[in-house]
């Protein structure tokens, strides 16, 4: 049971479904006070990530309402509506976000009677349902003062932006949880990288050298110049270090898509901490040999890092200065974001090191975009090879390229296969997931029922659109059990 | 009221008031007076529903010389009052809807106030009695009628019908006089082998693209006389007459059709095919045979649409009795009008009073194109539907350009025309120079649909904004409002 009564963020068409509304009071059906309502000339402009965002920020539930097929003033834009809330309540679903939270429904002017038993029914069924935990509203990469961080003070106009007059730049390199391939795109910058370490004095990268936690805590405040955080924060061990990198660093960069975005590794929401730890110990692995299953008792010692409810962004734990985004970041973006990061005017503010500019844009495929594309059926990668030389969207494929990032090149598309959103949005896109479902949405054909059916034959929407970002965008999820 | 009123609770806005009756005429000017004295420039309004009163309450604040875009009203009667239930649940749910007006009416930019001026000519489609009836009543002074057919002559099924009346007369003895009457017209365009492939814009804004197929005769120039099919070589079974008769490859689309102007069949004229012949041609004394004319696409402008396609037979092997003519489904489509069940076009309308209207604003429908009609129904049809368009359409008239229409962000838009697949009336293109969508505001009617498709966030939706909504949200469910 909700401790509160649910609140319901609902887009109403103002032809039919906000109309009914005002019916369903002016006939005075008796319904919750539940409808926090915004009115929207059309189902078809509810874009995703604003239900999405209703969701993050505390609502309950959703209801977009719009008018009954064949109705539409703007001849399908219900249509369009159900086919992007199709993948976005699919994906949603995919973790365990439970189906009545969302809804879409066809409401015409004259059905007050209707709208206030949609309303009271969902009412009904989300008291049943736990409350949702609001988050604040999601923001850019947070925005400290100009050039600094915590604790840092302001230097003098010509104090530059280095530790000490003279002296090398003190940079750090730190993993939280990653894979390891964002060491390997530092190692890759192959001969400029003696460079950078002649130029540079690393005072930290457990990957190369040797550096032990108490020497970092014994530097002064402000001491490190840039720290390159790199994997997402799954830990409450790696949450501290962001901490004490935080205020050991005048600059903290989250350096690849964990950090920035939460990345591959905060696809584990949709399971949550409790099935992953199953799944990789738990009684039922075959390579767990754990007779009687023994588990920490009473006054047992466990120094060990606990996972966190949900992965985190290193954004969500403490200002970041500077993002340097890709999985991995490749070398130029890398090249280039040390040299801004060491020059005398480094970049802040969350500036994401990479052109905001759409990956579309440089696609080899790009002429190959029809000029009104429009899916009749969706192919998969697992199925069928992709057609060489015509953009992937076209052929009914999922590409994430268009709200996506440069600065991968070349990469996927470049070798024949779709883009999945590695270098995170362009500035425009918001989340990037939501964005291309609402374009990917957008080229259904068909009558409602079709268009319905090609939205729900995308396998794995949470993995295809948030492959990167889910642990950013999505909504925290009380789980209960698991999948 | 009171509680909800009081001006502490409120500390974002600079004047809160309370008017009983505020939009009543001394309310309006109340409010005027408001605007004018505190200086206000946004105005948020908790009354009745925005479907009542939101002009009215525009026009207070153009009187008082900010603009209407400025004012939201907070639906605070039949969405919260007439709702029921406790008395603070209302209170507190007001609350939060206010607040959203607040955070919403704080973006909202005045949007500019554009016209153009309407097209009062008109576009029949079919050249059978109905649309001949419509062409007719249309075409005068001021306005003009462009019949399109898609066969190389007028008059349809009626010209070459034995006795389409009762009273036994011939049906070309009907239309005749009234094709041949057409065709001498100041104010009718008529344009044979037309067939409709495009329709955008909206009521008294139509841009048709219309594609003709060559006649091989330029019928401007062509007195009628058979030198041409007498000197053509070609003979063979007439195929359109079920096989009987015997044919050249110039010649009449039937005896006695209007225009008297032959025609070459491209299929078996040998010259068309590429061989040397050109026996037609050198036989035509006025030099009106022209060998190498094309295809050719025209882009009529016009206000009004009259579809007058007709039906057709049935199937020699389905069941007996009429159906549709051949292209009428594509058509509807592209019109965006509705169609039956059986596949006959829907002239019901907005309401009784309305027939031969659609669905879309400007499009009518007259004659057997919407289902089995007599001849005397037919022509009836036509000169109700011109009625109409007389009566709605006047020549000189201005309308306003769709202010909700986007301006494409150009540094944003990536070019991927998820835009143009979302939008219902073709109001997008992929500009071919720029790679970048552009929209035609006249053919826009400001659904908001390509801002839920742009995964860049290049398409703003005025006044529905990602911003603006994105604010309603966040203070919607913003806490310590209660419940």
């Amino acid at each position: 049971m909700s401790a509160r009564e649910p609140r319901i963020v609902a887009f109403l068409c103002e032809a039919c479904a906000y109309a009914a509304a005002d019916d369903a009071g002016r006939a005075r059906y008796v319904h919750p006070q539940a409808p926090l309502t915004l009115r929207v000339a059309c189902a078809g402009r509810v874009e995703p990530g604003l239900v999405v965002q209703a969701l993050r920020e505390g609502a309950d539930g959703v209801l977009v309402g719009g008018c009954h097929p064949g109705d539409c003033r703007f001849v399908d834009g219900n249509l369009r509506a159900a086919s992007r809330m199709t993948l976005l309540t699919r994906a949603l679903e995919q973790a365990g976000v439970e189906p009545a939270r969302v809804r879409v429904e066809w409401i015409g002017a004259n059905e007050g009677e209707r709208f206030a038993r949609i309303v009271t029914e969902m009412v009904e069924e989300l008291r049943a349902l736990p409350t949702v935990p609001p988050r604040a509203p999601q923001r850019l990469p947070a925005r400290l003062p100009s050039g600094g961080g915590e604790g840092r003070k302001e230097e003098g106009a010509g104090g530059g932006e280095r530790s000490a007059a003279g002296t090398r730049p003190r940079i750090a390199f730190y993993w939280n949880a990653s894979c390891g391939g964002c060491e390997e795109a530092v190692i890759d910058l192959g001969e400029a990288l003696p460079r950078l370490m002649a130029q540079a004095e690393v005072v930290l990268w457990p990957a190369a050298i040797d550096a032990k936690r108490a020497e970092i805590e014994a530097l002064p405040d402000g001491a490190i110049d840039v720290a390159f955080v790199n994997g997402a924060v799954r830990l409450d061990e790696q949450a501290d270090w962001a901490r004490l990198l935080r205020r050991k660093s005048r600059r903290v960069v989250a350096f690849g898509a964990c950090a920035q975005l939460g990345g591959i590794v905060g696809l584990g929401d949709l399971d949550g901490p409790e099935a992953i730890l199953d799944a990789a110990y738990g009684p039922d692995v075959p390579s767990v040999s754990n007779p009687g299953a023994p588990g920490p008792s009473p006054g047992d010692s466990l120094p060990l890092p606990a996972l966190l409810p949900r992965t985190l962004p290193l954004d969500r734990v403490v200002p970041v200065d500077a993002v340097v985004p890709g999985c991995p970041p490749s070398t130029p973006i890398v090249e280039r974001a040390l040299a801004a990061l060491l020059s005398d005017a480094p970049p802040g503010g969350g500036a994401v090191l990479a052109p905001d500019a759409s990956l579309c844009e440089t696609c080899p495929l790009r002429e190959s975009r029809p000029e009104r594309p429009a899916l009749h059926a969706l192919r998969r990668l697992a199925t069928e090879a992709p057609e060489p030389g015509r953009c992937f969207l076209a052929q009914g494929i999922a590409c994430s390229g268009p709200a996506t990032r440069q600065g991968c090149q070349p990469g996927c598309v470049e070798a024949g296969m779709p883009c999945r959103g590695c270098f995170g949005p362009v500035s425009g896109a918001g989340d990037l997931g939501a964005a291309m479902v609402g374009a990917f949405g957008s080229l259904t054909t068909g009558d409602g029922p079709e268009r319905t059916r090609l939205a729900a034959a995308l396998p794995d929407p949470a993995g295809t659109f948030w492959r990167y970002g889910w642990a950013a965008g999505m909504p925290a999820r009380p789980r209960r059990g698991g999948r | 009221m009171d509680a909800l009123a009081s001006p502490a609770r409120w500390p974002q806005a600079a004047c809160v008031g309370i008017h009983g009756l505020l939009c009543a005429p001394e309310g309006v000017a109340w409010l005027a007076d408001r605007i004018r004295e505190e200086r206000l420039d946004r105005v948020v309004i908790g009354a009745c529903s925005p479907r009542e009163h939101e002009a009215t309450f525009r026009g207070a604040a153009r009187d008082a010389g900010i603009s209407g875009w400025r004012v939201q009203v907070v639906n605070l009667r039949e969405q919260v009052e007439w709702v029921g239930g406790a008395p603070e649940a209302a209170t507190t749910r007001a609350e939060r809807l206010l607040r959203a007006g607040l955070a919403r009416v704080a973006l909202h930019r005045d949007l500019p106030r554009r016209e153009v001026e309407a097209s009062p000519d008109v576009l029949v489609v079919g050249g059978g009695a109905a649309g001949l009836s419509a062409a007719r009543t249309l075409a005068g002074p001021g306005r003009r009628a462009f019949v399109i057919e898609r066969e190389l002559a007028l008059g349809g099924f009626a010209a070459r019908t034995e006795e389409p009346l009762p009273d036994g007369a011939c049906g070309s003895c009907v239309v005749s006089p009234v094709i041949d009457e057409l065709l001498h017209h100041p104010a009718v365009d008529v344009l044979t082998g037309a067939e409709v492939t495009a329709v955008r814009g909206s009521f008294g804004r139509f841009d048709v693209e219309v594609k003709l197929r060559a006649r091989f005769v330029d019928a401007e120039r062509c007195l009628g006389c058979p030198a041409c099919v007498e000197a053509c070589p070609v003979e063979g079974p007439d195929v359109r007459e079920g096989g009987a008769g015997l044919r050249r490859a110039i010649s009449l689309p039937w005896e006695g059709c209007l225009p008297y102007v032959p025609a070459i069949d491209p299929e078996r004229c040998t010259a068309l095919r590429g061989g040397a012949c050109r026996a037609c041609a050198d036989a035509c004394a006025v030099d009106a045979v022209r060998l190498d004319e094309g295809v050719r696409v025209q882009v009529l402008h016009v206000g009004a649409i009259v579809v007058a396609t007709g039906s057709s037979a049935g199937p020699a092997s389905g069941p007996p009795g009429e159906r549709p003519a051949e292209g009428s489904g594509a058509l509807a489509e592209m019109l965006r009008i509705g169609r039956a069940d059986d596949g006959f076009l829907d002239d019901a309308g907005p309401g009784h009073f309305e027939p031969t209207a659609t669905r879309v604003a400007g499009v009518f429908v007259a004659g057997s194109a919407a289902g089995p009609r007599s001849l005397r129904a037919a022509i009836r049809d036509g000169v109700t539907a011109a009625g109409r368009i007389l009566a709605l359409l006047h020549p000189g008239e201005r309308l306003p350009v769709e202010p909700l229409a986007p301006e494409v962000d150009e540094a944003r838009c990536c070019g991927c025309a998820a835009c143009v697949a979302a939008c219902a009336f073709d109001a997008i293109r992929r500009d071919p120079a720029t790679a970048r969508a552009r929209v035609e505001p006249l053919h826009c009617r400001g659904c908001g649909s390509c801002a839920a498709a742009c995964p860049t966030g290049a398409m703003p939706a005025p006044h529905s904004t990602r911003g603006q909504l994105a604010a309603e949200i966040t203070a919607l469910l913003a806490d310590g409002g209660g419940p």
